[in-house]
């Protein structure tokens, strides 16, 4: 291992993390007609790039990791940019594809080589947006992971999947146009895509100039993330998804694209300010906003902004989540509220506070995807996912009920769990920054998020089976283009049937892995060593600014 | 594999400038007032184990963990030597009560009661943290408490000790539980907020308002007519004379009020105790018709079994009065010592009066008459109706109206405890398992009971006694003088006296006393308007899911080019 350091995979490996999963892409076809199962291969390939992600934390790798491909230069703009934020987030990614791929779906089994076809072109796109240190390729990878998206989305076929399916890509498209457009006053302003370039040009160009540019992307991002204001489409792009999918859409995808957003905050705006009274940590030093930091009104509106945004997406999420009554919608909406938490780490500015909001959109990632599991679980046997059919489910798989248990106490925040570990560091690193209104919305989170995961959790330890349900017309198994076996309804499902598919065990597998990650994450030592990898991330991003 | 651990976060604090989380773990509080509560909380619960194990029917293995759970974390707390322990045993104390109750008959509705404001207190303690935090304080927990945050800790501390206008919570799961799961859970929780009080905010100077909670929640009491929401109302008062203790502006009541929540824990314990057996021998939480049910049931074998009851009930009401010798006199006199105000000593006074009528009324309508004393109006009766010489029966009769009431026994249980609109069929149900049980079933399963009865009571008394054992050494001496006898006397006489003369006047008032039930009730009836108004906001039309997203995309613009 000593020489692997400098060895020519490690001067190669940020173009491989994207380059393996795209070559998955055609790969599994021909995979598959001379006799390898989709599934088979797409586990194998998912395997291979977590292994590839865990490669910068061999110990001598030197940060960070510049690869062009094509060796188009850096003043052109082609570049892959493996840094500490990128190494902390890529393991994330991999291990979100490779447990959902485990989990997978009814749709997966139905038609794999669609399915992982798409995934690998999903997760291509979620590696390349972490990586890219260009703008150009940064809209390249939002349009790939963006085309999976809306094809994954649809996958089940039915109306509620196509109406989900139109509604994220219609806020998905105007998503990317924003973020094209900033893309255009940059490319104007500076005449380069290379972000370190644009950066240290931006510094002389007209202020209307990267004001536009700034809000243009930041509601791009936002709308993709789905912050308030732009948040509505997420429930309802969400709700129409296969679990698995809308697993990988709110975990990994939301990851890849937060720490895209870390790159053009701190990467081409010189990330916000620390916030006065935050001299503890940073030693006093005021960070510039970099290029729009020059009135102090400015950055005092600017966070202003990025606070109400963060606190009415906890509000509005956390609100809107108990008011479902469809467990995927909820999981949305939960969604938001989690991305308004992050949103405030990073407001807040300072190291702690943003390393305090890695750590939570790390374990946010892992914990969610586990929730939608349990989600995926319940619409397998009861064949939909309404709060109300959960009843008794977790009695007859008590190891389901367990898992949810402790998913729904990491993303509430209680001790064991390692939501409790993020949360606690981010209301007390927030609240150090200065940000003690974002850091009261987080500790009320909580107490709003309980509720509406205890429902759950009670209805399915209650005795009984959900009584015969009236199919409804929107209900996917009663759609014409997919028609399901009809064991699939609850109501008719004969006592003690087995289930009619067998990703049962593997889907077992999966959730026991995010059952490790959350208590080992919640650990006492496990959780510090997440922290201080972060705080390391959020210094080295902090500094870049400096 | 411990070692190994610890030097990995041993190297994870080293290397982390900020870190919190490492950083926050310090040694154990082993101060006086910590020790000594852990203690109390451990010998407690030794003896309401022994109590439940003597109960039928026997709980399950899940509620034994929650319990347990409940109960270990109010032992640690105490000890707690830093807020992230301290606040991780919060929760496990909060989430515990929320297993034992779920475990319970009837648990939804005290669930519902019991979890919503607990989640409340749970933030607004991480809140309140978060605060301190940014005011510049430290995770340590040292005697100075929080600087920053203080408003968010009182909510926490008064939702978690049921303070008056908090108390809702309270007085809507203890009374529907069954009777010896309220043994279990009376002792810890509220006490743990009442420690919070000491440990985050020890210059709160609340003395005043204490003594106001202490004597409303004593008038609430009063006019209960089940037996434990009657008790239950008793701990928010109990917990009105810690707080005047704890918070007193001279700073001298800490040992006092610390104290008095040891001496709670033990006398209150056994009070509920002793209503659980009530309650499984009469087969009523009425307490009007205690006396009713025993009567028509198996007199003689009953009544001498009563005897050793009215002992452990004597003892727990004499311990709560303030009667010398008993431990509640000790922890009353020294907080009546070290209160500041005038004002404060009288309600406090006020208060120790109020105890003593409410306990004379559990003695007398548990053991003594069905039927509360009432001379004024007979005296009244005989003045002005002296040509109506037929209706002397009733006269008799006294106030026997309170008692069966014309609705009957059922629904003046449900009407007594406060809003308890459909409590009847789970208290019901609660009662009724153990009555009528073959009695030599129940002198075996007594024995284990009266050992733990006898246990508390002992306790009550040697803390009475010996003070000096338990408080601390540096605390001001505790003398029991006759002049502390005395004064610790007379408002109890004031309140025997106000029981037998003025009570049964008082009733008909009392029993108008506002509930707090409908602002609770427009609460969460408020909540969830909001949650439908939210909800038919998103209506799921796109046209509005992107044009909220181009509106919020607009007036960011507008706003950073207004100031570029």
């Amino acid at each position: 291992m000593a020489g692997l350091g400098d060895s020519l995979l490690m001067q190669q490996l940020p173009s491989l993390l994207v380059a393996v999963p795209l070559s998955f892409v055609p790969l599994l076809y021909f995979l598959e007609k001379v006799g390898v199962p989709a599934r088979g291969a797409a586990l194998a390939g998912m395997g291979l790039c977590l292994l590839l992600s865990f490669l910068p934390w061999v110990e001598g790798t030197e940060l960070p990791i510049s690869a062009s491909p094509g060796g188009w230069g850096g003043l052109l703009g082609i570049e892959l940019l493996l840094d500490g934020r990128a190494r902390l987030f890529l393991p994330v990614i991999s291990a979100g594809v490779f447990v959902s791929a485990l989990f997978g779906t009814r749709w997966s089994q139905r038609w794999p080589l669609s399915f992982y076809t798409l995934v690998f072109l999903l997760f291509t796109g979620a590696n390349g947006l972490l990586l890219t240190n260009d703008l150009f390729n940064a809209f390249v990878f939002v349009e790939i992971a963006g085309i999976a998206t809306h094809a994954l989305v649809a996958f089940r076929g039915d109306g509620d999947g196509l109406e989900s399916a139109f509604k994220y890509l219609m806020a998905a498209a105007v998503g990317g146009i924003l973020i094209l457009w900033g893309i255009v006053l940059v490319f104007t302003a500076t005449g380069t895509l290379w972000i370190p370039l644009a950066a240290e040009r931006l510094a002389d160009a007209p202020p209307v100039f990267v004001a536009g540019a700034a809000v243009l992307l930041a509601s791009g991002i936002a709308l993709k993330g789905g912050l308030v204001p732009m948040h509505a489409w997420k429930a309802d792009g969400l709700a129409g998804a296969p679990s698995a999918v809308a697993a990988l859409l709110s975990g990994p995808i939301l990851t890849a694209l937060f720490g895209f957003g870390l790159r053009i905050l701190y990467g081409l705006f010189g990330g916000f300010p620390v916030m006065e009274g935050a001299s503890a940590v940073t030693g006093g030093v005021e960070g510039s906003f970099g290029v729009l930091g020059s009135a102090g009104e400015v950055r005092e509106l600017l966070r202003g902004m990025v606070f109400v945004v963060a606190v009415s997406s906890i509000v509005a999420g956390h609100v809107m989540a108990l008011a479902q009554s469809r467990m995927k919608r909820m999981l949305a909406y939960s969604s938001i509220a989690h991305m308004g938490y992050i949103v405030v780490g990073v407001g807040a500015g300072g190291e702690a506070a943003l390393a305090a909001a890695l750590t939570h959109a790390i374990t946010h990632a892992f914990m969610k995807v586990g929730w939608f599991f349990v989600c995926g679980e319940l619409r397998r046997t009861r064949g939909t996912d309404r709060i109300a059919a959960a009843r008794g489910a977790f009695r007859e798989a008590p190891w389901l009920g367990g898992a949810a248990i402790l998913f729904s106490m990491s993303l509430v925040g209680i001790p064991p769990a390692a939501g409790f570990g993020s949360k606690w560091v981010l209301v007390l690193e927030s609240a150090n920054a200065g940000a003690w209104g974002g850091a009261v919305a987080i500790a009320a989170g909580g107490a709003l998020a309980l509720p509406y995961y205890l429902r759950i959790v009670v209805r399915g330890f209650e005795p009984g089976r959900p009584r015969a349900a009236t199919p409804v017309p929107w209900d996917s198994s009663e759609s014409p283009s997919c028609p399901e076996p009809a064991a699939e309804l609850a109501a008719e499902l004969p006592e003690g049937a087995p289930p009619h598919d067998t990703t049962g065990a593997l889907g077992v597998r999966a959730v026991a892995i995010l059952v490790c990650a959350a208590l080992i994450l919640g650990g006492f030592a496990g959780y510090g060593l997440l922290f201080s990898e972060a705080f390391s991330v959020a210094t080295e991003l902090v500094g870049s600014v400096l | 594999m411990s070692v190994r651990l610890t030097a990995v976060v041993g190297t994870v604090a080293g290397s982390q400038p900020s870190g919190f989380w490492t950083h926050a773990l310090e040694a154990p509080v082993l101060d006086w007032p910590g020790v000594f509560l852990a203690a109390v909380f451990l010998v407690y619960v030794a003896a309401a184990g022994l109590y439940l194990a003597g109960t039928q029917p026997r709980r399950t293995r899940g509620w034994w963990i929650c319990a347990g759970v409940h109960a270990g974390g109010a032992v640690a707390l105490p000890l707690a030597g830093d807020l992230l322990t301290f606040f991780i045993l919060w929760e496990l104390v909060t989430l515990g009560a929320v297993g034992v109750l779920w475990l319970e008959p009837g648990a939804p509705r005290m669930v519902r009661a019991y979890l919503p404001v607990q989640l409340v207190a749970a933030a607004a303690l991480m809140g309140a943290i978060g605060m301190h935090v940014a005011a510049g304080g430290t995770l340590a927990i040292t005697g100075e408490g929080l600087i920053g945050g203080a408003g968010l800790a009182l909510l926490a501390v008064a939702i978690k000790a049921a303070v008056f206008p908090f108390h809702v919570w309270l007085v809507n799961t203890y009374p529907q539980s069954r009777p010896a799961t309220a043994v279990w859970l009376s002792a810890f929780g509220t006490k743990v907020g009442v420690f919070a009080l000491l440990r985050l905010l020890p210059d709160s100077g609340l003395e005043l308002a204490g003594a106001i909670v202490a004597v409303v929640a004593v008038i609430y009491a009063l006019s209960r007519r089940t037996l434990r929401g009657f008790l239950s109302f008793h701990i928010v008062s109990q917990v009105g004379f810690m707080i005047a203790g704890i918070a007193a502006l001279s700073g001298a009541g800490v040992p006092g009020g610390v104290y008095h929540v040891g001496n709670h824990i033990v006398y209150k314990g056994l009070l509920f105790m002793v209503a659980a057996v009530l309650i499984e021998r009469r087969g009523s939480e009425n307490m009007y018709l205690l006396r009713q049910g025993e009567s028509t049931a198996s007199p003689k074998p009953a009544q001498r079994r009563d005897v050793l009851l009215l002992v452990a009930a004597a003892v727990g009401a004499l311990s709560i009065s303030g009667v010398p010798p008993f431990n509640g006199w000790v922890s009353k006199s020294l907080i009546k010592d070290a209160v500041e105000w005038p004002a404060t000593y009288y309600l406090l006074i006020a208060g120790s009066a109020g105890t003593a009528a409410s306990f004379t009324k559990f003695i007398w309508l548990g053991f003594v008459s069905s039927v509360v004393p009432d001379p004024l109006r007979r005296l009244s009766k005989r003045r002005s109706g002296r040509g109506r010489g037929k209706d002397s029966s009733a006269e008799r009769a006294g106030s026997v109206e309170i008692a069966a009431g014309p609705e009957g026994s059922e629904s003046a249980e449900s009407a007594g405890s406060a809003g308890s609109a459909g409590s009847a069929g789970s208290a019901g149900s609660a009662v009724a398992e153990p009555a009528g049980r073959p009695g030599g079933d129940i002198a075996r399963v007594g024995l284990v009971r009266g050992l733990a009865m006898g246990a508390l009571s002992l306790l009550c008394l040697l803390m009475g006694l010996q003070p000096s054992w338990f408080l601390p050494p540096a605390a001001e001496e505790f003398e029991a003088t006759v002049a502390a006898a005395v004064s610790g006397l007379w408002p109890v006489l004031l309140g025997v006296g106000f029981f037998f003369l003025l009570y049964g006047r008082c009733v008909p008032a009392l029993e108008r006393l506002p509930s707090g039930e409908g602002v609770a009730r427009g609460a969460i009836a408020g909540f969830r308007r909001a949650i439908r108004a939210a909800r038919e906001l998103h209506n799921g039309d796109l046209r509005r899911q992107l044009g909220w997203a181009f509106a919020g995309l607009a007036a960011g613009w507008v706003l950073l080019l207004v100031f570029v």
